[in-house]
């Protein structure tokens, strides 16, 4: 099962940092969860875990100047760069975290990423085809989810 | 094999060298080969696909496939295909012997049969039905402003149908060879990459099964054809005349509502309705497919909605007699209908109901009484549909229910929500149904109303609420003024694009000219933003200089804009014809099949190639060549994934919305992989290095934004002129700064000088590739430039270097580099050829 508790997932990415890459998807911008966007959920997780983050939709404006290093890039393209040229500014990831995709383009990410890195899905969908991701769960435990996670990143 | 010896002019080609097995089509290889002439004959060996298996078309889909690399997507590691398994295929192969990544390119496989056969069957029923009228004989006279009738069938056939019995073999030979894909779906012994071009095989049957629809309804039925249109007329025809929306159906008069994918019982409604001088006293409006065609023929129709948002229009009252047949995307109509006591005419064989009879047999008083006596019925043949419709929709308007909700009725509703958010993890826009609930509860519907503008209104929702709660019917209850006011004009769908309109899109951006190139929209609704993004991509995209064209749900949804300081809708802001800045609606979703017909009239022009079983020498044109991009921006559904497939074969990319991450398969291209991106020089044979162009072939979005830029990323082609290669870079350029704030990483690859570089940005562009990418700029020139493995060079070794000379001919197929210069003799060094493809001349 794919579908793991926030504390372990924090454990789980806290032993990888520094090897990890956040991907930012569109939905980052357009959702809010109480007040808070989503983007800043994935800022905040990329600076706890000292993570580039991949910006794709348009979510680089958002990110710009808040992380470490971010680039805009293009979804589809990741699992390609990861699995034949990985030339990015920032080093080629053990782990990509998604945050901010539809559950069928997570789905599909996942599966094309599969063999080539880890990925943890932080949506408030299980996803299967990733190696980790969060329950089905309401939007409300959502927020608290991503907020424990982060959290626990120390 | 011995074959008949054919002469053209001084040269003799036996055609068993030039078709693989010419028994049977002797005739029709000769024709091609007379046509082709003795120049071209002897300029390279021809390889005729006459009546095309998958493989016979291989030379092409192995250079797509090694240059592309395929993503699969389907998370399925388990085969259940035959009666071995299950078989687990995450460690090792199936018991068949299938690997996991042909397993997943099955699943795309089977997708694409799916679509291919409602496509033939649909191609099918109109074919027999216009031969039981007119039989055999009847001509094929699409028109004198088309030339070319028919190219989807010749580039698999290999000959122009001139009648209906000719179009009868070509359909024929379609349905055969779905018969040979269907039985790769089951066989463990292909590869993934046999099954791809399987895949794109059935994209090309499909287009093939829609050009026979779109023809019969041109041919016979006289829908709008350009083909038959003064091309001095284009400009503003078909005249905007056909309302669109919600709010343009005027529900004070029964109105009969058509919905799938045939429109035959309405083209008898409105025969009988004409008849009967009926035309101001009943409404015939449509949704989705049959919604795009009846404007074609009857000027009066209405356009509701896309085919995705059907269920909109049941549940926002509209209809009082639902005329269904066969739909792309099926939902329970009956069920749906019986909600506003609207009477269902299932049309066909195959618009099966559940508990709905066929009694077609009855005589129409009889089935005037069953349909009043009941919700639905099933009636098999168009006449007898269409009359029926007509003849109950008074009696049916009288037993119609009240359709929406009141603002007390959504209030109550609301407060029985628990807010578990079930709706909201299967929304596919993920909108937060639970917050505008808890609003409503609080007598704020606005948060509702809000959702009304994203909501594709599949009804997963609703499915999924545990307490039942009609959510559909609480957003359209609070949206009844936003429904009131939708209303809009549009053209109605005019067929093809003429080879005169290609002749001056040749000289507006592939000769010269300051177009970044032409876009094709395509799809069935269900967006993942609002409806609007369509018209605003249209407008920016027409603003800067494209021709783009629509087809297929995604018209009506384009039409959905008002330019309040003209006083225009879309539709008549932009001129109607296939021009710079042109904006044209091809028809309802079998007209995409003119979309492959108009490129191959681009490479005819270009070329003088005539488009006959010679797949790989027009496609090597047009992909090398032609600025055309399809956009897909709505729903990822069967059909659309088997045209993408299509498209990419042909030679055209393909951009499509975040619905695209479910696509099976995506084709992208590793633009760091400089062994992908070569060409040959077509006189020489050397091994050329071009730019990675078009980087990708599929490839799936996220936001409009995205599919801008990408779509100009795509416009780029190694073998395109200087102006249009200034034109597509800026688009590129100007789109990515725009909308990401930043350059592209990559768009100093598509750079070969100065002259390629906007002047508005030119300096900055300049200082840019001295900065970033180690050049030496002096003043407002290039003087050396980095080649791909690193070397500066002055601009004389770089263009000697990198990319083809302008205008030279290349190719990209082994075979096409010219064997024997007419006048002259030039050899090409063939163990250059069999390095770059692993494909030898031979």
């Amino acid at each position: 099962m794919a579908a793991k508790e926030p504390l372990d997932i924090a454990k789980y990415l806290k032993e990888r940092k520094g090897k990890v890459l956040v991907m930012s998807g569109w939905l980052c911008e357009k959702l809010e969860l109480d007040g808070r966007r989503l983007i800043d959920y994935a800022v905040e997780l990329a600076n706890k875990l000292d993570a580039a983050v991949a910006a794709t939709g348009n979510t680089v404006n958002a990110v710009r100047g808040k992380v470490k290093a971010t680039k805009k890039m293009w979804a589809a393209e990741i699992p390609l760069y990861l699995k034949y040229d990985w030339k990015e500014p920032f080093e080629r990831p053990e782990v990509v975290v998604l945050i901010g995709y539809t559950p069928d383009a997570a789905r599909a990410l996942a599966t094309a990423m599969a063999g080539l890195v880890e990925t943890v899905v932080l949506d408030s969908v299980e996803i299967p085809e990733a190696t980790i991701s969060l329950n089905t769960m309401t939007i409300d435990k959502w927020k608290e989810s991503l907020e424990e996670i982060i959290r626990n990143l120390g | 094999m011995e074959g008949k010896v054919v002469k053209v002019g001084g040269v003799e080609v036996n055609l068993a060298d030039a078709v693989r097995d010419p028994r049977g089509v002797e005739d029709i290889a000769e024709d091609i080969l007379q046509e082709m002439g003795e120049r071209r004959l002897r300029q390279w060996d021809p390889k005729l696909n006459i009546f095309a298996h998958a493989s016979d078309i291989a030379e092409w889909d192995h250079i797509l496939l090694n240059k592309y690399h395929t993503i699969f997507t389907s998370g399925k590691k388990s085969c259940e295909a035959c009666q071995q398994g299950p078989c687990d295929l995450s460690a090792k192969n199936g018991l068949c012997g299938v690997d996991l990544e042909a397993h997943q390119a099955r699943e795309g496989l089977k997708e694409a049969c799916r679509a291919l056969a409602r496509q033939l069957t649909h191609a099918r029923d109109l074919l027999n039905y216009a031969i039981k009228i007119y039989g055999k004989e009847k001509e094929i006279d699409l028109g004198p402003y088309e030339e070319y009738p028919m190219t989807n069938v010749s580039m698999l056939c290999g000959f122009y149908p001139k009648n209906l019995a000719d179009v009868e073999r070509a359909l024929s030979y379609a349905e055969a060879q779905l018969a040979e894909l269907l039985y790769a779906v089951n066989n463990g012994n292909e590869s993934a990459k046999d099954l791809v071009e399987k895949t794109m095989h059935a994209g090309s049957l499909t287009f093939l099964a829609m050009e026979v629809a779109e023809t019969i309804k041109m041919c016979i039925f006289d829908f709008y054809n350009a083909g038959k249109v003064e091309p001095t007329e284009y400009k503003d025809w078909p005249k905007m005349q056909t309302p669109v929306g919600l709010g343009v159906v005027d529900t004070s008069k029964p109105v009969i509502c058509f919905m799938g994918n045939d429109f035959l019982p309405a083209w008898h409604a409105v025969r009988i309705i004409k008849e009967r001088g009926l035309e101001d006293e009943i409404e015939v409006c449509g949704v989705g497919a049959a919604g795009h065609d009846i404007p074609r023929f009857y000027e009066k129709a209405k356009v509701v909605t896309s085919a995705t948002k059907a269920r909109l229009a049941i549940r926002a009252g509209i209809p009082d007699v639902i005329v269904v047949s066969e739909m792309c995307l099926p939902f329970d109509v009956v069920e749906e209908a019986k909600k506003i006591g609207a009477k269902v005419i299932a049309y066909g064989y195959k618009a099966d109901f559940k508990g709905v009879e066929d009694k077609t047999e009855l005589p129409m008083e009889e089935l005037v009484k069953y349909l009043e006596e009941n919700d639905a019925v099933q009636v098999t043949i168009p006449e007898k549909a269409g009359e029926l419709a007509v003849e109950i929709v008074k009696k049916a308007k009288e037993g119609k229910k009240a359709a929406l909700l009141s603002e007390a009725e959504i209030k109550e509703k609301a407060a029985a929500c628990k807010a578990c958010d079930s709706c909201f993890n299967v929304c596919p826009n993920r909108l937060m149904i639970s917050r505008a609930m808890k609003a409503a509860k609080e007598g704020n519907l606005e948060k509702l109303s809000e959702i009304y503008d994203e909501c594709v209104f599949c009804a997963k929702c609703e499915h999924v609420c545990p307490n039942g709660l009609p959510i559909i019917d609480m957003i359209i209850g609070a949206s009844i003024e936003k429904i009131k006011n939708d209303k809009y004009m549009m053209r109605p769908g005019r067929g093809l694009i003429s080879h005169i309109e290609w002749r001056d899109l040749t000289f507006g951006f592939v000769l010269g000219g300051n177009g970044p190139g032409m876009v094709y929209i395509i799809g069935c609704g269900k967006y993942p933003g609002a409806e609007k993004d369509i018209a605003e991509i249209v407008r920016y995209l027409v603003d800067r200089n494209c021709c783009v064209a629509v087809a297929g749900c995604v018209a009506a949804d384009a039409a959905k804009y008002f330019d309040e300081e003209e006083r225009k809708y879309i539709f008549e802001k932009y001129l109607a014809a296939g021009l710079l800045r042109g904006f044209m609606n091809l028809g309802g979703c079998t007209a995409i099949s003119h979309i492959p017909p108009a490129t191959y009239k681009g490479t005819m022009i270009g070329s003088g190639y005539t488009p006959k079983a010679n797949w790989s020498q027009i496609v090597d044109y047009q992909y090398t060549r032609l600025p055309l991009v399809v956009l897909i921006w709505g729903a990822a559904t069967e059909e659309m994934f088997t045209v993408a497939m299509g498209f990419a074969r042909s030679g055209v990319s393909v951009v499509v919305g975040p619905e695209g991450f479910k696509f099976k398969t995506w084709l992208l291209g590793n633009k760091h992989d400089r062994s992908k991106w070569q060409m040959f020089d077509g006189i020489t044979g050397r091994i050329r290095e071009v730019e990675p162009c078009p980087v990708h072939m599929i490839i799936p979005v996220e936001t409009k934004e995205e599919a801008i830029t990408m779509i100009a990323k795509l416009f780029h082609r190694p073998l395109a002129l200087r102006d249009p290669r200034l034109a597509s870079l800026e688009a590129y350029n100007e789109a990515h700064k725009n909308f990401f704030g930043e350059y592209s990483d990559d768009w100093h690859l598509y750079v070969r000088s100065e002259h390629e570089i906007h002047v508005m940005r030119r300096m900055e562009m300049l200082r840019l590739l001295e900065r970033e990418h180690g050049w030496v700029i002096e003043g407002p020139r290039v003087k050396k430039a980095r080649l791909r493995d690193g070397r500066l060079v002055d601009m004389r070794d770089y263009v000697e270097n990198y990319g083809i000379q302008l205008g030279r001919y290349s190719t990209v197929v082994p075979r096409l580099v010219i064997k024997e210069m007419v006048g002259g003799a030039v050899a090409a060094p063939s163990e250059e050829i069999t390095k770059m493809h692993g494909v030898s001349k031979e």
